[in-house]
């Protein structure tokens, strides 16, 4: 809680803020202070809403009924913990929402399209963020929505059945193959580079 | 390679991520919370415009509950005045008394038209006027006789020229009193009479309350008809609306569904009409009219792989020697790839013929209600706008047959109508009204043969005002 953000006017800085400061505004509804808190935390959290979302346009979509409903509730932020932390957890949730109008099906991959067989760290540490990103986006919807909630998040298998409402075994399942698909389309990504 | 270090490579390079700050997505949050504080009453808080609906319902339904208590508080007033009228009036014919002053010929003139005066108001208790000259005859009256003493007195009142009412004035009192009664008699009955007078006044002052409304008081009178109304009504009225699209389509469809879903946002709509209304029973109407509905949409299409190919054609002149021009043309072209954000406003046009049954209760001339439920018959539906086919490219609209995503009926047939109505009755003739209401057509805007079918149910708030075209004389 100790980052500052300055507001310009004209390219010159007129005003230092706390994160607290802007925390304030925001309850107060300056917009000045709620542009800034967008501005520091919507980039990260688009990541979030790409990671879960089926396309850019709908990761917006997500993004901007998140930032309503963090601009809505702010007043309720105790104080306690990390702020970004509560906003990624407000972003979470909205995206675990989109998912659940699409109806999202745990589906089982066919067994020949999953290569258990471990890899080198060298064969993936040439990844980059991008490409990451991109091989998640490939995973079927509940692995994704697995994946995404227990690495990512670090939520628990008991807490993403509870969230998803499904079988702590079917959470557990779901992340194994997901983990192990990723492996796969990384192997065969360097098998394509290396050819 | 453990599952842990692959788990823990991913997190440190995505959890901290920055996909930067999409400023656009800032700008429709601006928009999103000015539109929400805008249409915060009847779109964006339906569960609140709802309670507020029914706390209005619950108010109008006690203040209806009042008015009919304290009509049958006006009905036993009148009843308890009729009962002192007889009693006062026994009383005072009692008093047979001989007045040879002018004053007390006066005295019993006023008497006298007080006693008419009475006969009539309690009838009718119009206005507070009438009820004020009834009290200051009766303090008028009650100060003369006070001053009678036991000598006998002869009075003979005159007529009487206050009195309007030919009835009236054929009964003219002709008080000839003659006083052959003893002080203790007459001031027992004198004793009986301010009784009599002091339960009329309580009972005036009641009426001057202001607790009964002039529309209260009146008496309901028969119509022509008896039970059965003739009134005509004709009624104009506007409404915000609120829709809500649903999509039927086979499951292979649900991204498509979803991808339609996510880049088209309900912009609400209105509705407008006029209509008329007639009586076909004491309570029951019939209302047939022209309704114009129109449904607001926006489509954003997002294309991360915009591609501008821009061609740039140099010319240069090279003068070699005089007479040797050379012209030199380069032809280069610059292609650039970007985002590009392309927002269509949609506009989906209705006209109807409703036709609504509609049930009427309450105090025809204060506040009624009225449940209204029937067909709705498009007559013709048209729109403007794009949508996304299958291959999520934007397409326009058409009114035409045919599979494609953008082939959309012109007719769409029979729907329903359901409301209810809260009148406040201005005038004799003129109401103003507000209808919340619900209507939902069967057909699909969309063709039959289309991949998926697009419906719409749409609520609103329908406010206007109601003249009836008929006369008091004429229901």
């Amino acid at each position: 809680m100790s980052k500052q953000v300055s507001i310009y006017k004209n390219n010159v800085p007129i005003l230092i803020l706390t994160d607290h400061q802007l925390i304030h505004g925001c309850i107060k509804n300056d917009e000045q202070c709620q542009r800034k808190l967008f501005e520091r935390f919507a980039g990260k959290m688009l990541t979030v809403c790409l990671r879960y979302a089926t396309d850019r346009m709908e990761a917006e979509d997500i993004l901007q009924d998140a930032f309503i409903k963090v601009y809505r509730n702010i007043s309720q932020f105790k104080f306690e913990g990390s702020f970004e932390g509560w906003v990624r957890r407000i972003v979470v949730n909205t995206a675990l929402k989109y998912c659940q109008k699409k109806r999202m099906k745990f589906d089982e991959v066919k067994p020949d399209a999953v290569n258990v067989g471990g890899i080198e760290p060298s064969a993936y540490s040439h990844l980059n963020e991008t490409e990451l990103m991109k091989l998640i986006h490939h995973l079927p919807d509940g692995y994704k929505l697995v994946f995404n909630l227990h690495v990512i998040e670090g939520y628990s298998h008991e807490e993403i059945a509870g969230m998803l409402n499904i079988k702590d075994s079917t959470s557990r399942s779901q992340l194994v193959k997901a983990r192990r698909f990723l492996q796969n389309e990384i192997f065969k990504l360097q098998k394509s580079v290396a050819v | 390679m453990t599952d842990k270090l692959f788990d823990e490579f991913v997190k440190s390079k995505l959890e901290h991520y920055d996909s930067g700050a999409p400023m656009h997505v800032w700008e429709r949050i601006r928009e999103k919370e000015k539109d929400d504080k805008k249409g915060f009453f009847f779109f964006k808080r339906f569960w609140l415009t709802g309670i507020v609906m029914l706390t209005l319902t619950g108010m109008a339904y006690l203040t209806w509950n009042s008015v009919t208590k304290n009509n049958e508080k006006d009905q036993q007033v009148t009843a308890a005045n009729q009962k002192i009228k007889y009693n006062k009036t026994t009383s005072v014919q009692t008093i047979k008394e001989t007045n040879s002053g002018n004053q007390q010929q006066q005295s019993s003139a006023d008497l006298s038209v007080a006693e008419n005066k009475i006969t009539t108001s309690t009838g009718t208790l119009n206005t507070d006027k009438s009820n004020t000259d009834v009290e200051k005859n009766f303090t008028g009256s009650v100060a003369a006789h006070s001053s009678i003493n036991t000598k006998q007195r002869t009075a003979s009142a005159g007529e009487n020229a206050a009195l309007s009412n030919s009835k009236q004035k054929s009964d003219k009192a002709d008080y000839t009193i003659s006083q052959q009664q003893t002080t203790a008699d007459q001031q027992k009955e004198y004793a009986l009479s301010f009784t009599g007078m002091a339960n009329y006044r309580n009972s005036l002052n009641n009426f001057r309350l202001g607790n009964i409304t002039q529309s209260t008081n009146r008496p309901t009178c028969p119509t022509v008809n008896g039970p059965y109304r003739n009134d005509l009504y004709i009624e104009f009225y506007g409404s915000p609306d609120y829709t809500m699209r649903s999509f039927s389509n086979p499951s292979s469809l649900n991204n498509y569904i979803a991808l339609r879903r996510s880049s088209e946002d309900n912009r609400n709509g209105f509705s407008t009409g006029i209509r008329i209304a007639k009586n076909i029973g004491e309570k029951m109407l019939i209302k047939a009219g022209v309704n114009y509905s129109q449904i607001n949409e926006r489509l954003r299409i997002v294309n991360e792989k915009e591609k501008q190919l821009t061609q740039i054609i140099t010319i240069r002149t090279v003068i070699r020697a005089p007479g040797d021009t050379l012209f030199i043309r380069d032809t280069t072209y610059f292609e650039q790839s970007g985002t590009r954000y392309r927002t269509t406003y949609n506009r989906y046009r209705f006209i109807d013929i409703p036709l609504i049954f509609s049930y009427e209760f309450g105090n025809r001339e204060l506040l009624s209600f009225s449940i209204n439920a029937g067909p709705v018959f498009n007559i013709s539906s048209f729109y403007r706008g794009e949508v996304l086919d299958t291959s999520l490219s934007p397409v326009k609209i058409l009114t035409a047959k045919g599979n494609g995503a953008n082939n959309w009926r012109s007719n769409i047939g029979v729907g329903i109508f359901a409301s209810f109505a809260v009148y406040k009755h201005m005038n004799e003739r003129l109401q103003i009204f507000g209808e919340p209401y619900l209507r939902y057509n069967f057909k699909p805007v969309t063709q039959n043969t289309n991949f998926v079918n697009q419906r719409y149910l749409i609520t609103g708030m329908q406010l206007g005002i109601r003249y009836n075209l008929q006369s008091e004389r004429q229901r």
